[in-house]
C-alpha cells in the first residue's frame, strides 16, 4: 500500500485513509490491524470511507512533513476570518453613536445626507443632545405630509426637486480642543427639477411649471448669503456650520451654529482691551455638577435664583449639560459685560400653581397653570427696567415697565388647531432630580402643531400659494 | 468509485463553490457598511449605521426597535457563509440554503421598504445583496451538481 496518492502525490494522513485529502481519489485501505498477521486488503472500502472534514480545493501544495493538512488549516483560516468580521460587525452595531473623524467631514457628510434627504444619516451627524426627540417631529411632519398626499409616491419630501452639491471646500477654524466653526469656502450645487414627481395635491405647480429644469450655480455667489454668516461685515459671505467633538467623534451643532450666527466673531483683543474675557470654548467640555431641582415645581425658582444671581453658568447648569455646551464658552464673556456695565437682575415668581404629567422614560411635562413672573434690571449709571409675564390657564400676557399689557388666549379654535390647551415646559430626570429640556419642549409642541393643524388650514395655505405661484 | 463524467470536474467545481460562498459572503458583509439605496433613506448611511441608530433609541419614532434585530441578519448570514466556506458537507449546504432564503426576504423587505420596488433606487448596499443572493442560489445549483463522493462529508 502506497503512502502517497496515485493521482495528486499526496501523503496519506493514515493508513486506513479511504480518500485522498487532497484531490478526493479513492486510496488503497488496510483494513487488518496494524497487530494482525492476516493478509492486506487493498482496493476501495466495502463501507462507507471517513470522508475528509473539508473539501479541499486541488492545486492547493498539500500539507509538507506531516504538517497540518490544507483542507483543516482552510477550516480555520475561514472561522478565524468570520470572527474578525464578527468583530467588526459587533463595533459597528455596538459602539455609541456616529459622527465623524473630523470637523470638515462632519460637515461634509451632514450636507450630504441633508441634501439626499437621507434622515437617518443626517441624524447620525448632529451632536445627539440635540436631536434627542426629534425623530418623533420627523415621524409626525412625514405622517402629516402623507396623510395630506404631499408626499411623492414613495415617501420622499421632495421628490421633485433633486439637490446635490459638488466641489465643497472648507476651512476649518479650531475654537478650543472640542470645537470647530467650518466656513464653506467654495462648492457648487445642482438642482433637478421634475414636476413628474410631484404629488397629485400639487399638481397646480407642474401646471404651471410643467417643463423639467436643471440649474446648477455656484453656492457661495449664489445662496451663501442666505446662510449661517461668521462676519455679515465681510464683503463676500462666509457660511458656516459649528461643530463639537464628543468622545472623539465630531458632530455638527445646530446650537452653536445659531449661537455663533447669532453673537458673531468676537475680537478676543478688543474685548481684552475692555475687560472682557472672550468666549473660552474648552468650556465645552468642562465638567460641572448638573443643578437638578428636587420636585418638578422647583425647576422654575432654581430658575429665578440663577437669574438673580447674574450667574450664567449658574444657569446653564439647570439645563441638560449636552445641549447647552455650545452655549458654555460664552457664559464668562456674557458675566464680564454684565459686570462692565454694573447690571443687576431681580427676577421672582409669584402664584405659581403647576401640575406634572409623566411622558414615560425620563422625562415629564410641567403644565403651568397660573403664576407670574416679575424681573427686573439696574445698570450703574442709573438704567433701570422691569417687566412681568402670567400666565392664567390658557392666556399667557406680559407687562413692560410701563404698564402696557400684551396677551394672547389659546382660546376655542385656536387651542383646536394648534392641539396646545396650556402653557408647560418638558422636564429631564437628571441625576435623580428635574432639569428643563428645551429641545424637547420645542418638539412637543411642534408636533402638537403639526398634528393637531387641521386640513382646512392647509388647504388655504395650498390656495394661497396656488394664487400667487 | 466515481467514475461518472462530472468525476474529473469535481475538484475544479469544489474550488468554484468555495470561491462562490467566499463572494456571497463578503457582498453580504459588505452590503451592510455601505449605503443601500442611491437616494433617500439609507443613501448616505448604511445598515449598519440604521441598526445602531435603532439600538441608541435615537430613530424609536420613525422605526420600531425590533427592526435593528432584524438589520443583523444580513451580516449575521454572511458571517455563517464566511465560516463555513470551505465546506460542502449537508451541515453547511443547510446553512447555506437558510441563510439565502432569508436574505431573499431581507433583500425584499427592504426593497420595498426603502426603495419602493424601484431599482433605480438602489444603491451599492442594495446591489450587493441582491448579487449576494444571486450567486447564493447559483452556489446551491452548483452543489447539487457534483459527485457525491465529493461532497459527502462530516460536518
Amino acid at each position: 500500500m502506497s503512502r502517497f496518492c496515485g493521482s495528486c502525490g499526496a501523503q496519506r494522513r493514515t493508513e486506513d485513509q479511504a480518500y485522498c485529502q487532497e484531490c478526493g481519489t479513492p486510496l488503497a485501505v488496510a483494513h487488518a490491524p496494524a497487530a494482525s498477521a492476516g493478509p492486506v486488503v487493498t482496493g476501495p472500502s466495502p463501507v462507507p470511507p471517513a470522508a475528509p472534514e473539508y473539501a479541499v480545493p486541488t492545486g492547493l501544495p498539500p500539507a509538507v512533513g506531516g504538517g497540518v493538512p490544507v483542507g483543516r488549516t482552510l477550516g480555520v483560516v475561514a472561522v478565524v476570518l468570520a470572527l474578525v468580521a464578527a468583530g467588526l460587525v459587533g463595533w459597528q452595531f455596538l459602539r455609541p453613536r456616529g459622527g465623524a473623524d473630523s470637523p470638515e467631514e462632519a460637515v461634509r457628510s451632514f450636507l450630504d445626507a441633508a441634501v439626499h434627504q437621507d434622515v437617518l444619516g443626517a441624524l447620525d451627524l448632529v451632536n445627539p443632545a440635540e436631536v434627542e426627540g426629534l425623530d418623533d417631529l420627523v415621524a409626525a411632519t412625514r405622517e402629516r405630509l402623507s396623510d395630506e398626499g404631499l408626499t411623492a409616491r414613495d415617501g420622499d419630501l421632495t421628490d421633485a426637486l433633486s439637490v446635490s452639491v459638488e466641489d465643497l471646500e472648507f476651512e476649518t477654524d479650531e475654537l478650543g480642543d472640542a470645537a470647530a466653526r467650518v466656513v464653506l469656502s467654495g462648492g457648487s450645487y445642482t438642482v433637478t427639477y421634475d414636476p413628474g414627481e410631484l404629488p397629485d395635491r400639487l399638481g397646480f405647480v407642474a401646471e404651471k411649471y410643467p417643463d423639467a429644469e436643471t440649474w446648477t450655480g455656484d453656492l457661495l455667489e449664489d445662496i451663501g448669503w442666505e446662510l449661517p454668516d461668521v462676519d455679515y461685515r465681510n464683503d463676500r459671505p462666509e457660511p458656516f456650520v459649528s461643530a463639537v467633538e464628543i468622545d472623539g467623534r465630531w458632530y455638527v451643532s445646530a446650537v452653536g451654529t445659531f449661537v455663533d450666527a447669532y453673537l458673531g466673531v468676537p475680537n478676543s483683543d478688543e474685548l481684552r482691551d475692555e475687560g472682557i474675557r472672550p468666549p473660552d470654548y474648552d468650556a465645552i467640555v468642562a465638567d460641572g455638577e448638573p443643578i437638578v431641582a428636587e420636585e418638578p415645581e422647583d425647576v422654575l425658582d432654581n430658575l429665578a435664583d440663577a437669574a438673580s444671581h447674574e450667574d450664567v453658568a449658574e444657569l446653564l447648569a439647570q439645563f441638560p449639560a449636552d445641549q447647552v455646551a455650545m452655549l458654555r464658552p460664552w457664559a464668562i464673556t456674557i458675566e464680564d459685560a454684565l459686570a462692565d456695565d454694573g447690571v443687576t437682575f431681580d427676577v421672582s415668581l409669584d402664584g405659581v400653581d403647576t401640575s406634572v404629567e409623566e411622558l414615560g422614560g425620563d422625562m415629564v411635562r410641567l403644565r403651568i397653570r397660573e403664576g407670574s413672573v416679575y424681573g427686573s434690571y439696574e445698570e450703574s449709571d442709573g438704567g433701570y427696567g422691569s417687566g412681568s409675564a402670567n400666565v392664567d390657564g390658557r392666556c399667557v400676557s406680559a407687562t413692560d415697565d410701563d404698564g402696557d399689557e400684551e396677551g394672547y388666549c389659546l382660546e376655542g379654535g385656536d387651542a383646536e388647531d394648534l392641539g396646545i390647551d396650556s402653557v408647560y415646559l418638558v422636564l429631564r430626570i437628571v441625576d435623580g432630580g428635574y432639569q428643563i429640556d428645551p429641545i424637547a419642549t420645542a418638539v412637543d409642541y411642534a408636533s402638537s402643531v403639526i398634528e393637531s393643524v387641521p386640513s382646512r388650514l392647509i388647504g388655504d395655505a395650498l390656495k394661497e400659494i396656488e394664487e400667487n405661484t | 468509485m466515481d467514475t461518472g463524467p462530472h468525476a474529473a470536474d469535481a475538484p475544479i467545481g469544489r474550488v468554484a463553490l468555495g470561491v462562490l460562498w467566499l463572494l456571497v459572503s463578503t457582498a453580504w458583509l459588505v452590503a451592510w457598511f455601505v449605503p443601500w439605496t442611491s437616494r433617500g433613506l439609507l443613501s448616505t448611511s448604511s445598515l449598519a449605521d440604521g441598526a445602531r441608530l435603532i439600538r441608541d433609541g435615537s430613530v424609536s419614532a420613525l422605526i420600531p426597535s425590533w427592526v435593528g434585530w432584524l438589520l443583523l441578519i444580513g451580516p449575521a448570514c454572511g458571517l455563517l457563509v464566511l465560516a463555513t466556506f470551505p465546506r460542502v458537507g449537508p451541515v453547511a449546504v443547510s446553512a447555506r440554503t437558510l441563510s439565502v432564503a432569508s436574505m431573499v426576504a431581507v433583500f425584499v423587505a427592504c426593497f420595498h421598504s426603502v426603495a419602493q420596488f424601484d431599482p433605480a433606487r438602489l444603491g451599492p448596499g442594495g446591489w450587493l445583496t441582491v448579487g449576494g443572493v444571486v450567486l447564493g442560489l447559483a452556489g446551491l445549483a452548483l452543489h447539487r451538481r457534483l459527485p457525491r463522493t465529493h461532497i459527502e462529508e462530516d460536518d
